[in-house]
């Protein structure tokens, strides 16, 4: 059977975030929480979440291409590369 | 030679034997012919009651055909080996002592190239048979294994970081911390992968390994496999390599009789099953990700990590992915003690290394060592010299991706951290060899056609960077006139080399500007404009 996924009917996905918003990577399992500061800007997030993701949630728009949150990290264009 | 026979120092007849090598470089040399000549003498003369041994290579590949006489002395060397000359030395040869003959060179491990060498790794490889296994277990096989039955897995991945050894397939990372990432993974399914691809320029230590002694090989999986929780093992072999992959099967189907492969192995609980698999003739998938995506049966695409395989892996279970060497060392360091591998080396470099000289080089071959030697005392002691009798311009270290070395670099030391200081790397232990005749220009232009060749297409400064940078060194060689518009050009390059080396995904890319860019920089004259006679077309 072929599932499709749509951000509306799958807030688990992208809980706290803003669903127009496309943050990059998926969120992590994790539940320990690490708090990270991205030029200036501290944020806290679960461990082993990308800093394409944790930069995004922070507001902070790293370009990219390739990248999306319904998809495991792919690498291909390496437009984000910081 | 002055010798009279008397009983005690004369070879039994029952275990006169005669070696001559069934290893690729060896049989690309002719030394099938000389096995077969070999053969027809002894069907012929059965008093001489002799038995020919197909053994692997003992590394000196410009006296290959070697063959040997086992005496009361030690084994006794011929070589360069022709067909015409078996019958000689062997009608003259009575089995017990060191004959005069042109081709005769003595006891083999009395030759100074030999002798000199730390052969831990190799120390069984040129002298056994290769897929016996009571001659590998008469030669100190399985006494590893042996140790490790006794260890608990936490105790194995212990010993193997007490050695030191880094992977020597080109990343030198800790192999005992690979291990215990694994290791630590819940317990599951998990695999061992032995890289076995061996893609880079210059290189033939894992064929030779695979080929004269494969059966190291295979102990040192199963303890890979004892130490992390796997049971199955695969073997990833580049099909280019065809008498490897006959000699792995059949030792590793006499290891499945004999009881050290398939369930309960040895007789304990412990289950290792192993397989060969072929690859398809891609430089890319001797990088493990795209390694094991082409395992999975896929196109050998790179992934991207993390997930590492340690933790997400073959199949997307815990994969420990190591080189052959890696693996080889292994059962050395279980039988020897981990402190007993460390001894050897310089540094954070610790054990030995099995370097392998080829190229325009007059004594090519394989030679292990404890790192710390320096290149200069390879290139001439061992290598003594180009083959061409030319003046040496340059050696490229550590296969297509490796820096391009010039003379005045000649005197560091092969160690991980030496090479890194200067901006080189030792990869898997190949040195190829340039006399003054090469065009370093052209060789730069060959590292990006190389990438643009062998990329897997997946990341854009690999795939469309090496690409342009072809173009761009064609622009710079092809430009006569313009001065300026040739060194705009140079500095499109640097620039296109940054973008390869910081952007790429994996090392492809990441590396290629190593050879480019070192011998842009010690070679710069070979990148100025030509006398128009030599760019006529
Ligand atoms: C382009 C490329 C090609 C590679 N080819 C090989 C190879 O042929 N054999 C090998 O053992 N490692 C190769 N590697 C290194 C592997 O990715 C990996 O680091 C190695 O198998 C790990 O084993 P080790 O830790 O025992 O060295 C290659 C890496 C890259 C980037
Ligand atoms: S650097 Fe090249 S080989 Fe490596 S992932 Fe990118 S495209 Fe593939
Ligand atoms: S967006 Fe990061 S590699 Fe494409």
């Amino acid at each position: 059977m072929i599932t499709y996924y749509d951000p509306k009917t799958e807030p688990a996905v992208n809980q706290s975030a803003d669903l127009s918003k496309d943050l990059g990577t998926p969120p992590s399992k994790s539940t320990v929480q690490v708090s990270v500061q991205i030029d200036g800007v501290n944020i806290v997030v679960p461990e082993g979440t990308s800093v394409l993701r944790a930069a995004a949630i922070a507001d902070i728009n790293i370009p990219k291409l390739c990248a999306s949150d319904n998809l495991e990290a792919f690498g291909s264009c390496r437009l984000c590369a910081v | 030679m002055n010798h009279s026979p008397s009983d005690d120092s004369s070879i039994p007849v029952a275990s006169r034997k005669i070696f001559v090598s069934l290893d690729t470089t060896a049989r690309s040399r002719g030394s099938d012919k000389v096995a077969k000549q070999v053969e027809s003498i002894l069907n012929s003369q059965p008093e001489l009651a002799a038995t020919l041994v197909r053994n692997g290579s003992r590394g000196m590949f410009w006296l290959e055909p070697l063959l040997e006489i086992n005496t009361p002395k030690g084994r006794v060397a011929y070589g360069p080996v022709k067909a015409e000359d078996v019958n000689d030395i062997i009608n003259l040869h009575c089995f017990d002592d060191v004959i005069e003959h042109p081709l005769c060179l003595g006891l083999t491990e009395e030759l100074p190239w030999f002798k000199s060498q730390q052969r831990l790794t190799f120390a069984r490889v040129g002298i056994i048979d290769p897929i016996d296994v009571d001659d590998y277990i008469s030669h100190g096989g399985f006494v590893g294994l042996t140790n490790a039955f006794a260890k608990t897995a936490q105790q194995i991945v212990d010993e193997v970081k007490e050695s030191g050894l880094r992977g020597r397939g080109g990343a030198a990372f800790p192999t005992g911390i690979k291990w215990q990432t694994v290791l630590n993974e819940p317990e599951q399914q998990k695999y061992i992968v032995c890289n076995a691809d061996e893609g880079d320029s210059g290189t033939f230590a894992d064929r030779m390994l695979m080929e004269g002694d494969p059966l190291v090989l295979v102990e040192g999986m199963i303890i890979a496999g004892l130490s992390v929780g796997a049971d199955q093992g695969y073997i990833y072999l580049r099909s280019e390599y065809p008498q490897a992959h006959d000699i792995l099967n059949k030792a590793i189907s006499n290891a499945k009789t004999a009881g050290y492969l398939g369930d309960n192995i040895c007789g304990t609980e412990h289950n290792f099953h192993l397989e060969v698999r072929l690859g398809a003739g891609a430089y890319i998938c001797g990088e493990e990700t795209s390694l094991l995506e082409s395992l999975e049966g896929k196109r050998g695409l790179v992934r991207a990590k993390p997930p590492l395989p340690a933790i997400e892996g073959l199949f997307g279970q815990p994969t420990v992915v190591n080189n052959v060497i890696s693996l080889a060392s292994v059962p050395y360091i279980l039988s020897h003690g981990g402190d007993s591998y460390r001894d050897f080396g310089m540094g954070r470099s610790r054990g030995t290394l099995p370097i392998q000289l080829a190229g325009n080089i007059a004594q090519g071959g394989l030679v292990e060592l404890a790192f710390g030697i320096s290149l200069n005392e390879l290139l001439q002691q061992y290598g003594n010299g180009c083959k061409s009798k030319r003046a040496m311009r340059s050696v490229q270290v550590g296969g297509p991706l490796g820096a391009y070395l010039p003379a005045e670099q000649w005197d560091t030391a092969l160690d991980y951290e030496e090479f890194a200081s200067i901006g080189a790397v030792l990869g898997h232990g190949g040195i190829v060899v340039f006399d003054d005749t090469v065009d370093m220009a052209a060789q730069a232009r060959f590292a990006m056609e190389f990438c643009e060749v062998e990329s897997c297409g997946k990341c854009t400064p690999c795939r469309i960077g090496a690409v342009r940078g072809v173009e761009v060194i064609d622009k710079i060689l092809n430009n006569e006139s313009d001065e300026q518009g040739r060194q705009d050009s140079v500095e499109l390059l640097h620039d296109l080399c940054d973008t390869m080396e910081f952007g790429s995904l994996c090392a492809m890319g990441g590396m290629t500007p190593f050879p480019v860019r070192s011998a842009l920089k010690y070679f710069p004259d070979d990148f100025l404009p030509q006398p128009s006679t030599q760019k006529a077309q």
